[in-house]
């Protein structure tokens, strides 16, 4: 381990969350290098200062007796959900918003290019039925391309995050022309 | 009565468990809603608007962390809304502030009581991304990962943003409070 990688687990290293392996590394490289000793020195002084500091910033304040009263007040005024319920209600009144989104922006989509999904046709010749004395009829190669959008869903500690992406297709297709 | 048990007790609005709810975490969520802020009044608002929304959403309770780490999600969200709701409404307080120097000249008591409202004054005036990072750390003592998880941003954001912090306290604290110890600010060691 060298002093960069040292440093960019310094706070880790501090806080005692390095695999064993790695510990094991990390303290190898303090014993011989002094400027990452004297950085593990420094940070544990500010952490001890930081600490020490909003803790008495803070000591001294007290949770107004009021306040629990005027909780239970607003929760008397709230009706009870049904057991069961809540967490499915929940679930689905996260999803209300990113469904009405990428609903929007699909109905956008399609009205937009008048197909649904399509988004280009390099070639669209005629078709025709071809007839019983008509010549053979001939090859014509077509490629469509098209957009498929893919919304997913994460969640991140207590936050779900979202994203649209769109995934292009090209299609390549051979369809039969008969002449006049 | 266990986390399980209390959250039960909490979704069935039994008034028993709200007040141990409250009794429990109201005093450190308070603190930190302080330190988040810097207004008692204000502090005091934000937790009990805090226990109101986890009541209200106890259901969404997954059970993934613990009640504390729970609740004070919603004490950080709300904050937020605290900041961006003075930011557009009160501006008089904040320019006013800007205007009172932080006491750098001249010697000072190394008393806690005025050493703890310095720092205070310094944490306010820190960006709320760099001032939640550091309350989380050094306040909630928690780990780099779970400052991660509770903030939806990546490790490498949070230890980014952690040095940043760091050093802009540094560089706004006067170096006599020593907070830093021998290897201070810039300006005890040019002093």
């Amino acid at each position: 381990m060298n002093c960069p990688q040292f440093q960019d687990l310094l706070f880790e290293y501090l806080e005692g969350s390095l695999a064993p392996a790695i510990r094991d590394s990390a303290d190898a490289h303090l014993s011989s290098c002094p400027a990452c000793r004297q950085a593990v020195r420094q940070q544990t002084q500010i952490a001890r200062s930081f600490s020490r500091g909003f803790q008495q910033a803070a000591q001294t304040l007290a949770l107004r007796p009021d306040i629990q009263r005027r909780v239970l007040a607003a929760l008397q005024a709230e009706p009870v959900p049904p057991p069961g319920q809540a967490g499915v209600l929940a679930w689905w009144q996260r999803l209300v918003w990113p469904v009405a989104i990428t609903a929007a922006l699909l109905l956008g989509t399609a009205l937009m290019t008048g197909v649904p999904f399509s988004s280009r046709v390099s070639v669209i010749p005629p078709v025709r039925l071809a007839r019983r004395d008509a010549p053979a009829p001939t090859p014509v190669s077509i490629r469509l391309s098209y957009c498929v959008p893919t919304y997913t869903f994460r969640q991140n500690g207590n936050t779900v995050i979202d994203s649209l992406t769109c995934n292009p297709r090209v299609v390549d297709q051979t369809i039969w022309l008969s002449s006049k | 009565m266990d986390e399980q048990e209390l959250i039960a007790a909490l979704r069935s609005r039994d008034p028993a468990a709200v007040q141990e709810l409250v009794e429990t975490c109201g005093q450190r969520l308070l603190r930190s809603a302080f330190l988040l802020c810097g207004n008692e009044t204000e502090a005091q608002d934000l937790v009990q608007d805090t226990f109101v929304q986890a009541f209200q959403s106890i259901g969404r309770f997954g059970g993934r962390s613990s009640v504390y780490t729970w609740l004070h999600a919603i004490l950080l969200n709300l904050s937020r809304h605290y900041h961006r709701d003075r930011k557009r409404i009160v501006c008089d307080d904040e320019l006013a502030r800007r205007d009172v120097p932080l006491p750098e000249e001249g010697p000072l008591p190394l008393d806690a009581g005025l050493a703890s409202s310095v720092l205070t004054e310094a944490l306010g005036r820190l960006s709320v991304p760099h001032r939640e990072v550091l309350i989380l750390r050094f306040y909630e003592d928690m780990k780099i990962h779970e400052i991660a998880s509770q903030l939806g941003i990546s490790c490498g954001t949070v230890k980014s943003r952690l040095h940043y912090a760091i050093a802009e306290m540094q560089k706004l604290l006067p170096g006599e409070l020593n907070l830093f110890g021998a290897h201070g600010t810039k300006e005890t060691e040019r002093r």
